[in-house]
Order: C-alpha cells, then sequence, then structure tokens
C-alpha cells in the first residue's frame, strides 16, 4: 500500500467515514491475525487480540498523525496486545503451579498449527522458531512470515532499521542451528 | 550464549533457509472475524488533537486574542475603581449629617452647637441674645450677665494679649452659619 493511499485512507477515516474504516478492517486483519497466530500458536487467543488490537486502534486513530506507516502502527498495537497477554499467561501459570493445579492437556488431536502447517516439514520448520528465544522467534515472524520490511519493523519494536537488520541475521543463524540440532537439513 | 559458527553462516544454507521460511502457510483468519470486527466499528471515529498538544494559532487570531485580552482587563480595572468610589460616596453620605436648611434670609443658619449653646429657637431669640450681649458688653456693671454669652469669651476679654483673636471670634457668633 503506497504512502499516498495510506494517507488518503487516513484523512476519510478522520473525517469518520465508516466505508474507510470497513476498508481499514478489510486491508489489514488478515497480516494483524497472522502475526498474532504465529507468535501464540493458538487460533482462539490470535482472534481475541486481533479484536482487541483493532479496538485499541479505534481509540487511539483519532490522535494518529499518520507520520508513520498504518500497517506498522496497527502491528505494533497487536505485538503489544500479545506480549500483555504472554505476560498474564506466565503470572496465570505460576499461580497454578504454587496452587498445585495442573492444566488440563490440549490433547493430541490435530492443533491450529497442524491444520495451517499440513506437511510435516512446516511443521519442524515452525516448531524451531518457537524454541528460539522470545525477541529472536517474533524477529523471524516478523520478517519471513510476515513480510514487514526492515522500516516496519523498527516502527513496531522502536529500534534502527539497521540494528532491526543485524538482529534478523543474527536470529536467522540461530534458527539455522536449531533446524540442524532438530534434524532439518537445508543443504 | 554460543556464537554461530561457520556451518550456521553458510550462505547458501541460510537463503535456502530464508526461502522456506517465506513459503510457510499463511493462517486463515475465521470469516466471522471481519465480520465481528466490522461490527465493532464505534460510531464518530474522528481526528481528535492528542491531550497536551495544541495546534498553533496564526498570528492576527493570537495579535487579536491578546488584545481582546488587554481591553477586558482595563475594562474590568476601571469598573472596579468606579464601584469602589461610588461605595465611599455612599458611604459617606451615611456618615455625615444632614446640613440645615437655609434661612429665609438665604444666610445658613447657625450650626447645631452654638444653637443649643444659645438656647435659640429663632432668629428673632438670636437677635435679642445679640442686644442683651451688646448691652452687657456697654454697661457690664448696670446689668447681670446674660445666660447666653459665652462666658470663655467673655472671661479671655479681660486678658489683653487675646483680645484680638478673640474679637474675631466674637464676629463668629455675629455672623449666623458661622460656627462658634
Amino acid at each position: 500500500m503506497s504512502e499516498e493511499t495510506e494517507r488518503d485512507l487516513l484523512r476519510r477515516i478522520h473525517t469518520g467515514e465508516r466505508a474507510a474504516c470497513e476498508e481499514f478492517i478489510r486491508m489489514y486483519y488478515k497480516p494483524v491475525y497472522g502475526l498474532l497466530f504465529n507468535l501464540s500458536r493458538n487460533a482462539a487467543q490470535a482472534e481475541d487480540l486481533t479484536q482487541e488490537t483493532f479496538a485499541a486502534a479505534w481509540q487511539h486513530i483519532g490522535a494518529f498523525d499518520g507520520r508513520r506507516p498504518l500497517g506498522a502502527w496497527l502491528h505494533r498495537i497487536g505485538y503489544n496486545k500479545f506480549l500483555d497477554a504472554q505476560r498474564s499467561q506466565v503470572r496465570e501459570h505460576s499461580a497454578q503451579r504454587l496452587a498445585g493445579y495442573a492444566p488440563p492437556h490440549s490433547g493430541s488431536g490435530m492443533g491450529p498449527v497442524e491444520r495451517v502447517l499440513s506437511d510435516e516439514r512446516s511443521r519442524q520448520l515452525h516448531d524451531a522458531i518457537h524454541r528460539l528465544e522470545g525477541a529472536r522467534r517474533d524477529l523471524i515472524i516478523m520478517h519471513y512470515l510476515q513480510g514487514l520490511s526492515f522500516r516496519e519493523m523498527s516502527e513496531i519494536l522502536g529500534e534502527p532499521a539497521g540494528t532491526v537488520k543485524w538482529r534478523v541475521s543474527e536470529a536467522l543463524a540461530r534458527l539455522r542451528q536449531e533446524t540442524l540440532n532438530g534434524g532439518l537439513n537445508h543443504d | 550464549m554460543t556464537e554461530p559458527n561457520h556451518e550456521q553462516n553458510d550462505p547458501l544454507a541460510l537463503a535456502a533457509l530464508e526461502e522456506e521460511l517465506r513459503r510457510l502457510p499463511r493462517p486463515e483468519p475465521p470469516a466471522r472475524l471481519e465480520a465481528a470486527l466490522i461490527s465493532a466499528i464505534p460510531p464518530g471515529v474522528r481526528r481528535r488533537v492528542p491531550a497536551g498538544r495544541f495546534r498553533r494559532a496564526p498570528l492576527a487570531v493570537s495579535a487579536a486574542a491578546a488584545a481582546a485580552a488587554f481591553l477586558l482587563v482595563c475594562t474590568s480595572l476601571v469598573v472596579i475603581a468606579r464601584s469602589r468610589n461610588d461605595e465611599a460616596h455612599s458611604r459617606n453620605a451615611v456618615v455625615l449629617a444632614p446640613r440645615p436648611p437655609a434661612e429665609p434670609s438665604g444666610l445658613p443658619r447657625a450650626s447645631w452647637g452654638a444653637c443649643s449653646r444659645a438656647r435659640l429657637q429663632s432668629p428673632e431669640a438670636f437677635d435679642e441674645m445679640l442686644a442683651r450681649d451688646a448691652e452687657f458688653l456697654l454697661r457690664p456693671e448696670s446689668s447681670e450677665v446674660p445666660a447666653s454669652l459665652n462666658m470663655r469669651w467673655f472671661l479671655n476679654r479681660m486678658n489683653p494679649i487675646e483680645e484680638e483673636h478673640h474679637e474675631k471670634h466674637s464676629l463668629c457668633r455675629s455672623a449666623p452659619g458661622a460656627l462658634v
């Protein structure tokens, strides 16, 4: 989406045009859902977080000045929602462990990731991504799975694009090591 | 943390891994999500200035606003000063005793204090008092001291040093309306 189109869409949203709001949703809800699904590996949570992301976007879009890319701004909201959810999950699990409560297993049936990634190799690669440390996992997902540019990622993560680029290459090398350890070979 | 070794940094292997990552299938959101998001659009999404940030007004608008504020302050000060002045006037009006009515001749009546001391009730009585005073002063041995005579003036008259001063005061008694 060109900057001109984005500015025009934002201007129409700011005038209160409902059609522009619907266009905004149709344009971005799939990438936002994709990011949240790949990060959480949970379809229900990704759906909830997507709705929360857009609810927060409607609250703040009136004050959004359009100096940053609209898509990156929305992805940043979504990413922050995911981090918040992850933190509250960690707190819940800690409380459950302290109380001696074991959460029920999700079962051996086909989960959401298995449904999306039909072949074994894709699943193994996805597992390898999620074995990475959190920040590296997020960089790989944003850049390779979501197709976000280094500039967009710098907006989302609040870091210079050069730093993001270096960190992505470092995370890729780590993933390569992880795939080698897991028996995946790309030679 | 271990540093990536040479095998990890093999450019061809990394390029292949990148390609494989890009080809991973994208998750498809459920169909109901789009409808849910559209139905949740709040009414009245509009542009607003963020809290704590003000748009700078044009110079002409700022100058006009400053001039209007200055005029307002000046007007307020004038109104306050006038109201205080009026208040002081009204307070004085309450404190001061009403002035005695003028005589038919146009001369003001003697002060209330003088009238009381001389027990004057009318211009005729005042004339009689003056006549009695004059008779006594001309022939003090043959007539008694009139009750209306100012005794201090009489005694001071015996003192030649203050005579001239009390002569002036005696004129006050003969001039209706002057304080004694």
